[in-house]
């Protein structure tokens, strides 16, 4: 078990330049971005002399590197700066979004994991049959399938037509924990549907090459019975390359949010990313773009650490 | 094992054949291929099978269902569907292709490059890779498109630059295996040149699984075209794209629900096409393996 | 063509089933609803797609901000929604002792919402704040504005050093806002999120791009008002969705939709659809300083080649109005001889073009926007001057980039974009075609338009000034100076519930007088 704090450490000082890497390439394609946040500052009141006042107002004139290097700064102690456009502080503007966000990927990660891996091991344990090509063609379906398309038919029939569920935004959890998972029923269903087709198939393609690997064979041949066999044994041995996979998606859903968000008028970090980068916020997008990219290297570090305890191999590599 | 003077390359000819004949007896990737022929010749004769001008617009017909003199009904402009939808194929293979392109162009030769040389080199550049991967894929999209500006072209390109480092982790990874192949060594130790042992070993071996995953992206890149244009990022007026189309019936799920029905499915089918050919592609050229 | 200035539209059902919204809600001319004693209590829940930028209306920027603002703060002057005559607010009286002075005299006993007085040492702070904060995006509104002096415990006196007969309706906007100087002097520079004002409503709280909460101001100086307990209002990006919401009764009042959903909501017998006359022109800005469109016939070739029925049509489902002017015919500064000044008239563009040299046509840069809204109306337009000859090249940008591009770094010829309303009629005209105007990309004013902008300016006398104010529009109009297509319709959907509500002229809502049916 001394490889796992060596794990954990070694994923963690990876961290730091990746966002430093990763702000920083935003930072820079922010600055091609021809328009200039203090225009949008000024607003129907402007004029070229109150523009040229605002940009040195708010430091927006300063050279790009002295600019990004303010920024990391602040930031590594904590402080995201203010949105350009509204003032309010980024950190309270991404806690209070987040959370829709993170709502809708869980719930699609959660209804993916349990529908994706049983389609997968009932198209496994079952290979050749009808079932098994109903549901390899419902997984090329699923990969094949544009999500905002998908939650575009959602809202037209379930919301619209048959008003079984609100078409509106969202609600916070905290304040109506029901009314919130009803809003984010179609959002996660139409994010889900490209993971739970990714997860069939690659469970499915797992499991097999593991059901007809030797060893299994060895324990049918001495009678061991096929439940415990794929209980014990073949998910057993997938286990490590679902939660691989599992986390790959992670990365996955945070981009497709960014669409469904739109689709459904939520109020999450998706929505505001398209946003504040078209308005050239930088803060903003600077601030969310560190945010979702220290989640998704936690998460992958959650998986290698999980992994690791499943199976001490994996520890090595 | 007789010891040779000059290593031969891998058979490539032959594997070609081998992949060919397998796909023959491939229902799968007979369908995709008949599709997207389809798809090329619709695209290349557009002017003469589309019934109407994919811009005529006419403002007493609009929002109108499928008919005899519009088979798909008109747009909120008045346009023809079946037109736009026409004209929208060549459109979006374009947009498929040029992302597919461009993240070959830049990914390919520097996953071989860094794999290759290893190193430092490669350390920093796998960590930018690494940062480049850890966003969420639409971000960079879109920022890079803001950057070069709204239009069918800048997105495409800005995909490009999303698919280049999964190409050159891909590539650089199946250079790293081939690299440490016995004959590479041999070949090495034989006076071969850098340059021939590239292109004439590790190039061959490293492509193979770029040309599956090349063919999937081109579904993907397909589906990104519609996601920006559906934030108004893609298409510039008045030229027909499928995701354009998709963003224009969205504004009319209420009053005409059935406008996104038509791009949708032709977006939805030709996803279908590139990504079975791509999986009978894989299979193909690698039957041991008994995935699918 | 003009619409009448109010119109409900009631479903048949709803007089069928005699619910409150028939027997209620009649309009009678000139906005006034008639429909029982105003009820006090209840809250108002409202749906909006746009955040407020800024709640300070000193560093706020779009007139989107005023859909809280009239909520928090109150201006020195008011006005009647329909026809912007102007009222008394904070100022209970205004008049020019002379050109070059105006005197107000303020109502007493007012206290701001932190209890501290509102006074005319008030006024000078807030005044001279307008002017010379370095964060003041409205200086140029108080232009001209020489000294502000304090006359008398509630007299103000504004000294100019150049007549500015509009400055009482100036007054009623962004700079004529009151913010308790305690508030300013307490919470530093940045109160841009923490509004303090002596409106009808005090503020709670502001979740961005998420809810923004007012109470009941108890102790507001209008006796009786306001009647709500308070509102709430929600900010959904997508307007379809935010129609949706009162549909649904989610919400009680939506604002800031356009024309495609007024469709939508006719749909539905829960709502009362209502669509009121604004000052928005959906027109396009020119550059008129360098080729090709320095060339009047030209620009002339444009604005005859276009088919505002059609736009009007197409994009405002017929209830905007079609105007060659960039002033609505419901302000009296407009002249109705030649606001409908463009027919459309395909052959005669083309001779103009001819005329111009351009006998096969020419090719223009044009900016836009890239929403599906604005395209199907760019589209549209497109497709119509290309009937002229006329090819347009469109540049799709975000609308701040849109600016950026077009009025700063002066690309393309044309921006094809709605602009937005003034208080004052003159200063339209100021802010689209002055020499220093943002709006004028070209940075041109040709000959004789100062002349005719001075001469709006001379006297308080309204008669006097709408003549003038008819010679100016005639020389606008006639030299083409903009493409304008249609000026839009406001268009509110509500529950029936909502009683008195009326988006005005200027789209600025306001809740002091709203009540909430049982």
């Amino acid at each position: 078990m001394g490889k796992l704090p060596r794990l954990i450490g070694r994923r963690l000082w990876q961290l730091l330049p990746i966002i430093v890497f990763a702000t920083f390439v935003v930072f820079s394609l922010l600055q091609l971005v021809p328009g200039d946040p203090a225009v949008v500052l000024a607003g129907d009141y402007a004029s070229e002399q109150r523009i040229a006042e605002i940009r040195q107002l708010y430091g927006l004139d300063q050279p790009f590197v002295v600019q990004y290097g303010v920024w990391l700064l602040h930031a590594l102690e904590g402080n995201l700066g203010r949105s350009l456009l509204t003032s309010q502080p980024v950190s309270e503007l991404i806690l209070y979004r987040l959370p829709n966000t993170i709502l809708i990927a869980v719930y699609a990660l959660v209804m993916a994991g349990v529908v994706g891996v049983s389609l997968g091991v009932l198209a496994a344990t079952r290979v050749g049959t009808r079932l098994d090509s109903f549901i390899t063609g419902l997984a090329s379906l699923g990969v094949a399938l544009p999500s905002f398309w998908l939650a575009m038919l959602l809202v037209v029939t379930l919301s619209l037509k048959y008003h079984w569920f609100p078409t509106t935004g969202a609600v916070s959890i905290t304040a109506d924990p029901w009314g919130a998972l009803m809003h984010a029923t179609l959002p996660a269903i139409a994010l889900a549907v490209g993971v739970i087709a990714e997860l069939a198939r690659q469970v499915r393609s797992a499991l097999i090459e593991v059901l007809n690997s030797q060893y299994i064979r060895t324990l049918r041949a001495k009678g061991l019975g096929a439940g415990a066999v794929l209980w014990k044994h073949g998910l057993r041995n997938i286990s490590v390359t679902l939660l691989t996979l599992l986390g790959l998606q992670v990365n996955r859903l945070f981009s497709g949010a960014v669409v469904i968000e739109a689709v459904f008028a939520i109020p999450g970090v998706g929505s505001l990313v398209a946003t504040s980068a078209l308005n050239k916020d930088f803060p903003v997008v600077q601030g969310v773009v560190l945010v979702l990219v220290v989640i998704v290297i936690l998460v992958n570090l959650a998986v290698d650490v999980l992994n690791a305890l499943l199976d001490p191999r994996a520890a090595e590599a | 094992m007789t010891a040779v003077i000059d290593l031969p390359a891998p058979p490539r000819r032959s594997r070609a054949v081998k992949v060919l004949r397998w796909m023959r007896h491939d229902l799968r990737a007979v369908l995709s291929i008949a599709f997207l022929s389809l798809l090329v010749i619709v695209s290349i004769f557009a002017p003469v099978l589309a019934p109407y001008s994919p811009v005529d617009q006419d403002v007493t017909q609009l929002l109108l269902p499928p008919s005899a003199a519009h088979w798909l009904g008109t747009d909120d402009l008045g346009r023809d569907v079946l037109s736009r939808l026409i004209w929208g194929a060549p459109n979006s293979l374009y947009a498929s292709l040029l992302a597919v392109g461009v993240g070959v162009a830049l990914g390919v030769p520097v996953g071989l490059v860094i794999g290759f040389l290893g190193g430092w080199i490669d350390e920093v550049t796998s960590r930018f890779i690494d940062a480049l991967l850890s966003f969420p894929p639409i971000v960079l999209a879109i920022a890079v498109t803001g950057a070069l500006g709204i239009g069918l072209t800048n997105a495409m390109l800005s995909v490009g630059f999303v698919f280049a480092p999964v190409l050159a982790r891909l590539v650089r990874a199946q250079t790293l295996v081939v690299k440490s192949a016995l004959y590479v060594d041999a070949a090495r130790g034989f006076g071969a040149s850098t340059s021939h042992i590239i292109i004439r070993h590790i190039v061959p071996n490293a492509i193979q699984p770029v040309i599956v995953q090349v063919t999937l992206m081109l579904a993907i890149a397909l589906l990104a075209e519609a996601s920006l244009s559906f934030l108004s990022l893609g298409v510039q007026p008045p030229a027909a794209s499928w995701g354009g189309m998709l963003a224009r019936a969205y504004n009319y799920i209420e009053i005409a629900p059935e406008q996104m029905y038509a791009p949708g499915l032709a977006i939805l089918f030709t996803a279908l096409a590139f990504n079975a050919l791509g999986e009978s592609m894989r299979v193909a050229l690698d039957p041991t393996m008994k995935r699918r | 063509m003009t619409r009448d200035i109010d119109q409900v539209v009631l479903d048949r059902r709803d007089v069928m089933k005699g619910t409150a919204a028939a027997a209620g809600a009649l309009l009678l001319p000139g906005g006034a609803m008639a429909q029982g004693t105003p009820r006090k209590g209840g809250i108002l829940r409202v749906a909006m797609p746009y955040n407020p930028g800024s709640v300070d209306p000193m560093t706020g920027r779009n007139l989107t901000d005023f859909n809280v603002l009239y909520g928090v703060f109150d201006a020195l002057v008011d006005f009647e929604p329909l026809t912007l005559e102007l009222k008394p607010g904070l100022a209970k009286t205004w008049k020019f002792t002379d050109l070059k002075t105006l005197v107000l005299e303020l109502v007493e006993g007012v206290k701001f919402h932190d209890g501290t007085p509102f006074n005319a040492e008030a006024v000078k702070f807030n005044l001279e704040r307008y002017r010379n904060d370095p964060r003041s995006n409205v200086k140029s509104d108080l232009g001209g504005v020489d000294k502000v002096e304090v006359t008398g415990p509630n007299q103000v006196t504004i000294r100019l050093n150049k007549p500015n007969v509009g400055l009482p309706t100036i007054l009623t906007n962004r700079v004529g806002l009151m913010v308790s100087p305690t508030s300013i002097q307490e919470k530093g520079p940045n109160v841009d999120r923490n509004p303090v004002g002596t409106g009808p409503f005090k503020f709670v709280s502001w979740q961005d791009n998420d809810s923004f909460v007012l109470t009941r101001n108890e102790n507001y100086w209008r006796p009786g008002l306001p009647y709500l307990d308070g509102i709430n209002m929600r900010i959904i990006s997508e307007l379809n969705t935010v129609a949706r919401t009162v549909i649904a009764g989610e919400t009680d009042v939506a604002l800031n939709l356009q024309p495609q959903q007024k469709v939508v909501a006719d749909r539905s017998p829960n709502v009362v659809t209502k669509v009121f006359p604004s000052l928005v022109p959906y027109g396009a800005f020119i550059n008129y300083s360098r080729p090709p469109l320095d060339d009047l016939r030209i620009r002339q070739a444009l604005n005859y080649a276009i088919n505002r029925d059609e736009i009007n049509k197409v994009a405002a489902l017929g209830l905007g109005q079609v105007s060659s002017s960039i002033l609505s015919k419901a302000l009296w500064a407009c002249d109705p001889a030649t606001a409908n000044y463009y027919t459309h008239d395909v052959d005669k563009a083309k001779k103009l073009l001819a005329e111009a040299g351009h006998p096969d046509g020419i090719e223009i840069e044009s900016i836009g926007w890239p929403d599906q809204t604005a395209m199907q109306r760019q589209e549209l337009i497109i497709s119509q001057l290309a009937k002229a000859g006329i090819r347009v090249k469109l540049t799709a940008l975000s609308p701040q980039q849109a600016v950026q591009a077009f009025m700063i770094d002066k690309k393309g010829a044309m921006f094809i974009s709605p602009s937005s309303p003034f208080a004052d009629p003159s200063q339209f005209y100021e802010n689209l075609f002055g020499k220093d105007a943002l709006r004028n990309a070209g940075r041109v004013e040709l000959p004789g338009f100062r002349e005719l902008l001075d001469a709006t300016m001379d006297t308080p006398d309204q008669s006097v000034r709408k003549a003038a104010f008819a010679k100016l529009q005639r020389f606008v109009v006639e030299n083409a100076l903009q493409m304008v297509q249609f000026i839009a319709p406001a268009i509110g959907v509500m529950s029936p519930k909502v009683q008195n509500y009326t988006d005005g002229l200027p789209a600025t809502p306001k809740f002091t007088e709203v009540w909430l049916n049982a």
